[in-house]
């Protein structure tokens, strides 16, 4: 985390560049960056989805690693986001950890976030469910860094930990955790990059995908992590136009990005 | 004859049917046995945090905004995004005391939009507190972790939309209805009062 003061110092420095662009002409040689197309105004509302998914008869974990790479998100409302989840497959119940960048909010924070559709406090209150942010990063194309998110459900407690081991912000020294209620039956995990409009970009980019690696997953309350094999998982609902993934490789990983770099 | 064998087959019905039901009621004994130990509740309200840590039952006053002052007895923020209907808690504030090297409102203010620097986004509250974030708290039993806000003194800045802003929880690939939609306008942010350092935001 950016202390305030030299955070103040950036924010003044990007907002002076468009100026000093300006005078010194366009002959400066620009070094590559994510999409630039995308950034504009966004169109039809709608989920994407680029990854993997296992489906069980049960799921009470989910464990990967990644960082976030580049993403350009569109307009006022634009998300891209990465993140793994169990979830009972309804599409209104999970709980997930991961990484999310709102254009509302800010297009250069990048928010640790976790989220539970259908989620009750452990002292019996209402859970929200809009993402509870956890931490709050820059975009890290370049990190060599990998953050660790996973929910798992605890039989001896009752309660599902959502955790986020933080790797891309040295003053984040222990994990950051939810603890939730679920009110779901959880039957499968997933692992995924989201945009909810066309014209944002999928984490990743063409010359650096956004690895998700060291993947696994609990059939079991209590059992143990398995790393998921290509026999596991599903490359389903790839139904982002801009979308790319790899396959999944035999060492529980893949990698997505945006097409359009 | 007709009559003896009718009897029969209908006590062989009538048994075979008892015992059906009775073995269905075995097997679903088991299926909630089963369920019961994942402890998957299909119900809520139950406390699972540790005494110490059960805010809820200790502040009176609810309301759906952080207030420009916390009321004595503390105050429950409610938001109003549960896509099962109801008022989600936010937070828990509690009266507090300024601290050394304590951070001035407005710094408090400029850092939280050094955060959320969006197009239009303003600071409309920003109150010192003791914050007490429920998702943090953990199940009885668990230590929390260091970087949970629980009791932690903090500025709690109010960061607002100039327009209402979708955070939609349908998050599971093929989902095609858009009930769960969660449309907010605000984004507390908790600092830490002497850095401003981001702890941790929730939106209502």
């Amino acid at each position: 985390m950016t202390r305030p003061k030299s955070r103040r110092s950036l924010v003044v420095a990007i907002a002076a560049a468009p100026l000093l662009l300006a005078l010194v002409g366009t002959a400066i040689s620009l070094p590559a960056g994510p999409a630039s197309a995308q950034g504009g105004t966004c169109t039809t509302y709608n989920q994407y989805f680029d990854g993997y998914q296992h489906n069980n008869t049960t799921g009470y974990g989910a464990r990967m690693n990644t960082r976030h790479v580049s993403p350009v998100v569109c307009g006022a409302a634009g998300t891209s986001s990465v993140w793994s989840m169990i979830t009972d497959g309804t599409g209104t119940d999970f709980a997930q950890s991961g990484e999310l960048m709102n254009a509302a909010w800010s297009t250069t924070t990048v928010y640790y976030f976790t989220e539970c559709g259908l989620c009750d406090n452990t002292d019996g209150s209402i859970q929200t469910s809009a993402p509870v942010n956890k931490g709050a990063v820059g975009q890290q194309s370049n990190s060599s860094y990998n953050d660790e998110y996973s929910s798992w459900f605890t039989p001896s407690t009752g309660v599902t930990t959502q955790q986020i081991a933080p790797a891309n912000d040295p003053t984040l020294t222990s994990n950051l955790n939810t603890y939730s209620v679920m009110l779901f039956t959880p039957s499968e995990y997933d692992f995924y990059g989201e945009v909810h409009y066309p014209e944002s970009q999928m984490p990743g980019i063409t010359s650096n995908h956004d690895v998700l690696s060291s993947i696994q997953g609990l059939s079991s309350p209590g059992g143990s992590w398995v790393t998921q094999t290509p026999a596991m998982m599903q490359p389903i609902y790839d139904t982002f136009p801009y979308g790319g993934y790899t396959s999944y490789g035999s060492n529980g990983s893949f990698g997505i990005w945006d097409t359009r770099d | 004859m007709f009559h003896k064998s009718l009897r029969r087959r209908t006590l062989t019905f009538v048994s075979a049917t008892i015992f059906m039901v009775m073995a269905g009621m075995m097997i679903a004994i088991n299926i909630t046995s089963s369920r019961d130990q994942v402890m998957v509740r299909t119900t809520a309200r139950i406390n699972l945090a540790a005494p110490a840590y059960r805010k809820l039952a200790s502040t009176s006053t609810t309301m759906r905004s952080v207030p420009s002052t916390i009321p004595a007895g503390g105050v429950t923020v409610l938001g109003g995004n549960a896509q099962r209907g109801g008022n989600p808690v936010l937070m828990y504030l509690d009266p507090a005391t300024s601290v050394t090297g304590m951070i001035s409102q407005a710094e408090a203010g400029a850092d939280a939009l050094a955060i959320d620097n969006g197009p239009g986004l303003s600071v409309t509250n920003a109150v010192l507190a003791s914050v007490t974030l429920p998702s943090d708290v953990p199940p009885a039993g668990v230590t929390p972790s260091p970087s949970a806000v629980i009791g932690t003194t903090a500025w709690v800045v109010t960061v607002t939309s100039p327009a209402p802003v979708s955070m939609s929880t349908c998050s599971v690939p093929g989902s095609s209805s858009n009930n769960c939609a969660v449309v907010v306008s605000n984004n507390y942010m908790v600092l830490d009062p002497t850095t401003g350092a981001f702890l941790v935001s929730t939106f209502g």
